[in-house]
């Protein structure tokens, strides 16, 4: 997808290794024009390939909005860090909104520490996310 | 957190509270790492966020490591735990021109999130190969630590 991939080659390394699948869960759904991706478990080194995987292939559907929803998550590291910045680029490209849906210490602070927040539109839960039209 | 005083570990000495693990450098293996650290610094009265805040650099001083550890190698931790902050070094062995990349996003957020990072490199007799080591420091809020050997 993107050009801006840091951690592309690291993918091919943690892939090799065929496990993970169960520290992470990725399930898409739409609702109405959206498309919300909820994701749960550890998005590291190891899961964030899924992740990757799992936001290209949302976004080759045409949708008004999309939704990330990670209040599931229990570790958000670097290069899960690293999808979301590809993310926010790759629906800039297609003109697609991008709402993260956080609202733990897990992601809030990743987000913070690294100067990233204000990069997203933030919602406290996925109603709000859903509900408010800009 | 609060304001009781810190929890026995942060009053023996520092080597007394050094933790040591090997894992095989490869991605299945390096949660152990950052969750022991994580584990400890929630122990010593690190404030949560610093709790994060280790827990993603110590993840990526491993991912970065992995990315030019000899294939079949092991990761080597050592975390101390002092009364001003923690340690964590990890190293591996390396090819001897082997460079760590950091240009990257990840080295970026490594250096952002941890209150200090040293890469040093030494070369195995023979030069077969060499032993690649990042040491970061995660201070406890307020403190402004630097550690004599740095």
């Amino acid at each position: 997808m993107a050009e801006f991939a840091p951690s592309s080659h690291r993918d091919e390394a943690a892939q090799s290794q065929g496990a993970g699948d169960q520290l992470i869960t990725v399930a898409a759904r739409r609702a109405g024009s959206a498309t919300v991706l909820t994701v749960q478990g550890e998005v590291d080194m190891l899961t964030t390939p899924k992740l990757r995987e799992s936001v290209a292939g949302q976004l080759s559907e045409s949708a008004d909005l999309f939704v990330l929803d990670l209040s599931g998550l229990t570790f958000l590291g670097s290069s899960g860090l690293a999808v979301l910045v590809e993310t926010l680029e790759e629906t800039r490209k297609r003109d697609l909104p991008l709402r993260l849906v956080c609202n733990t210490r897990e992601v809030t602070r990743p987000l913070a520490a690294t100067g990233l927040t204000d990069l997203f539109d933030i919602y406290p839960d996925i109603d709000a996310a859903l509900a408010t039209v800009s | 957190m609060n304001h009781r005083s810190a929890p026995d570990v942060a009053v023996l000495p520092v080597e007394r509270r050094a933790v040591e693990m090997s894992v095989l450098a490869e991605p299945m293996a390096l949660s152990v790492v950052r969750v022991v650290a994580a584990d400890l610094a929630t122990r010593a009265d690190f404030d949560l966020d610093s709790v994060s805040d280790l827990e993603i650099a110590v993840e990526e001083a491993c991912a970065a490591l992995l990315e030019v550890a000899l294939p079949g190698s092991m990761l080597t931790c050592s975390i101390a735990l002092g009364p001003r902050g923690i340690s964590v070094d990890v190293e591996a062995h390396t090819g001897t021109q082997e460079v760590l990349r950091t240009e990257s996003f990840g080295w970026r957020v490594l250096n952002t999130l941890a209150d200090g990072v040293a890469v040093s490199r030494r070369t195995a007799p023979g030069g077969t190969h060499a032993t690649t080591a990042i040491s970061l420091r995660k201070n406890l809020t307020g403190e402004d630590w630097v550690p004599a050997d740095s």
